[in-house]
């Protein structure tokens, strides 16, 4: 269970607070498919930080796992980064000296697993995400549908029970993006893990059990975000902000 | 992480920048080799001096008298090079008291001592091989069986302590007497001429002994060293002494020498038998100076490697900065997925620490080379009459210390970078591109 009580982020900035989150108060099951939506600067990438450990919120606690991760320290967090949680970032980042096994198999290498055996748990996630032929392959080699399913594959292969993914989709044209969609609800399904997705893309939050909408560092009313409708939701492009049926 | 995934992500990070990681390398082994040159140079020269001194006093004995002042204040007693003492009072005046056999029993008895022998002195005039008409000058020396180990020969071999008209001579007679190689000179037999000492006023008789050359040494200093047998010793000294009790039982004895076990204990022995009132003076008191001159000459020598090191180690700093600044986005993935501050830190310290390893292995070898031409060109030059001695020697503690002082300085040079790296906000880092 995710849990985060009265959170707040505040960055220093000249003078000033800029309040990335402001008195988030949320609960996510074990097992739950859960939506993070609204414009862009909103907080959700803040959000999803806060809840892997890597940032802490300024205010307020937050217990992932029943971990209360506010208080713990950098041994406790990345082990629990390391193990419990598992990260996909929009713009993938891939090592480029390594090949995809080598980038799969990371988070293995700081938990001491030997070589010969985490090289062989990265190629069978390899193989689930459909890059057997690609395994030594280095990420400049690869399309970006093909480098976000290394980043997916290296993001579950220590079984993390919570999968964060930050506009997955987001530097991928819309039909690779639903390959992506479609592994992580798969993901979601067969490995019950809690996934917790930020998105602009009302195609993700069609499938999620339930949409949290951000709006100035707040959790609003998704209805408020401009229109009455549960499938509209606002969405930003370039620089306008415009609301779109689902 | 596992150490080995250390060795190879540091390794695998210094090839991915293989002209920078050279440049940084390239210094420390400039370093190294400085290092290791100079103090092969200072230890080669030290080690020349030590067992030439050595031929004349091996390092595990201490000469003892009666005089509990010997050792202090006689000629050339004193550390070679010390300043002079100050004199409290009367200067004092060596006591005319002998040591006896119950001295020699005493000295005997103690911890750690082998045997105590009363050193022969022979005064000879000249020496001359059987067939040979010319005379040449001689330093004969009564050798006690301790000694015989110390200088290597370089033909035939050494005779027993019992044996009679017996000699090993020095390299250099080889040269007067016109022989190319050692192995002709055994068995052939030379006269050693001595002189009656008798005082100012009446001329000595003069006798010569003779003697079969049963070996060489090999080429050192002493280049007029004849050594005898004991007994044949003794009876030289009694001719020159005119005095037919010298060295017989029950005489009393001016000096002896203590061999000790034991090099390491001869401090401890020497403290002990002048506690016990005599007067003692060991190869340290007399070395103790030339060791000290070389190790000043060895370290300012060094130095200069040293200087080199500390360049190299900015320049280990500034590829590490360098480094942190291009992997920044590398380290926020990688504390992101789970590593800690102190794998960070580590990967850092181990890739800096590889750059002073290699740079002082190969900086060793480089300086073996430099050593090696240095040893031949001095060979061809100044050396050339002793062959076996080398000015620049590389003992194993060389390469050791220096790879220790390249690698650690190096380690020492990559905490700030190391710190800076670790430190880094992984969603700063990430956010980098
Ligand atoms: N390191 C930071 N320093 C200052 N402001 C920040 C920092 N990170 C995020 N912000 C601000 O916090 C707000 C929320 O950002 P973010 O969580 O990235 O939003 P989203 O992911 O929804 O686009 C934005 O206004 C952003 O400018
Ligand atoms: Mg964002």
């Amino acid at each position: 269970m995710i849990e985060l009580k009265n959170v707040s982020k505040f960055y220093p900035m000249g003078h000033e607070n800029v309040r990335a989150l402001n008195e988030v108060n949320l609960k996510i099951e074990d097992g739950e498919f859960v939506a993070v939506t609204g414009p862009s600067g909103s907080g959700k990438s803040t959000l999803m930080h806060i809840i892997a450990g890597l940032e802490k919120p300024t205010v307020g606690e937050v217990i992932v796992d029943n971990y209360d991760i506010t208080h713990g320290g950098d041994q406790f967090l990345s082990k629990f980064r390391n193990e419990k949680i598992g990260y996909i970032f929009q713009n993938f980042h891939l090592q480029p000296t390594y090949n995809c096994v080598q980038n799969v198999a990371l988070p293995l290498v700081f938990k001491k697993v030997p070589r010969k055996e985490r090289e062989k748990k990265a190629k069978e996630l390899l193989a689930l995400v459909l890059l057997t032929t690609r395994l030594a392959h280095k990420p400049k080699e690869l399309s970006g549908g093909e480098r976000q399913r290394v980043a997916i594959a290296r993001a579950i292969i220590n079984n993390p029970k919570i999968l964060l993914a930050d506009e997955p989709t987001g530097n991928l044209d819309s039909s690779t993006g639903e390959l992506i969609v479609e592994i992580l609800k798969s993901l979601h399904k067969e490995r019950k893990i809690t996934l917790v997705v930020a998105t602009h893309d009302p195609e993700i939050s069609k499938h999620a059990d339930k949409t949290i909408c951000l709006k100035d560092g707040e959790i609003v009313d998704c209805k408020s975000l401009g229109t009455l409708s549960k499938n509209n939701v606002f969405i930003r492009e370039g620089s306008r902000i415009i609301s779109k049926k689902i | 992480m596992k150490l080995s995934d250390y060795f190879l992500m540091a390794a695998s990070n210094l090839s991915q920048r293989k002209l920078r990681t050279l440049l940084t390398t390239f210094a420390v082994v400039i370093g190294a080799s400085l290092i290791s040159v100079m103090v092969s140079l200072g230890t080669g020269v030290e080690d020349f001096i030590t067992k030439q001194f050595t031929t004349f006093v091996p390092l595990d004995t201490i000469h003892v008298a009666a005089d509990p002042n010997f050792g202090k204040f006689t000629a050339g007693a004193s550390q070679l090079g010390a300043p002079p003492q100050e004199i409290n009072g009367e200067k004092p005046v060596s006591q005319s008291r002998s040591l006896n056999e119950k001295d020699i029993k005493t000295l005997s008895n103690l911890p750690y001592v082998a045997r105590v022998d009363e050193p022969i002195k022979v005064q000879a005039k000249s020496v001359r091989l059987e067939e040979d008409q010319k005379n040449y000058e001689v330093q004969v020396s009564v050798p006690t069986p301790y000694k015989l180990e110390k200088i290597k020969l370089a033909s035939g071999k050494y005779f027993e302590e019992k044996e009679r008209g017996k000699a090993v001579i020095a390299y250099q007679y080889l040269k007067v007497w016109q022989l190319n190689s050692a192995d002709e000179i055994l068995g052939k037999n030379i006269y050693i001429k001595v002189k009656q000492n008798l005082g100012f006023f009446q001329e000595g008789e003069e006798k010569e002994f003779r003697f079969e050359i049963t070996g060489v040494t090999e080429k050192t200093l002493a280049s007029t060293e004849i050594m005898v047998t004991p007994e044949d010793g003794k009876e030289m000294a009694r001719f020159t002494s005119n005095n037919p009790s010298l060295h017989q039982p029950n005489q009393p004895i001016d000096l002896v020498v203590v061999k000790v076990n034991d090099q390491k204990e001869v401090p401890k022995v020497a403290e002990k038998i002048r506690s016990l009132g005599y007067g003692t003076q060991t190869p340290e008191d007399m070395l103790g100076a030339i060791g000290q001159i070389f190790r000043v000459i060895q370290f300012i020598l060094s130095l200069f490697g040293v200087i080199a090191l500390v360049i190299a180690s900015l320049m280990i700093i500034n590829t590490l900065i360098m480094s942190t600044y291009e992997r920044t986005s590398e380290i926020g993935l990688m504390k992101s997925l789970g590593a800690n501050i102190n794998t960070i830190r580590w990967l850092f310290i181990i890739e800096g620490s590889l750059i002073g390893f290699l740079g002082g292995l190969i900086g060793i070898a480089l300086g073996q080379v430099f050593s090696y031409v240095i040893n031949q060109i001095a060979h061809q030059t100044f050396l050339k009459e002793f062959p076996t001695f080398n000015v620049s020697t590389f003992p194993i503690w060389i390469p050791l210390v220096t790879i220790s002082i390249s690698t650690i300085i190096a380690l020492i040079a990559s905490l700030y970078p190391a710190n800076k790296a670790s430190r880094l906000d992984p969603i700063e880092a990430l956010k980098t591109e």
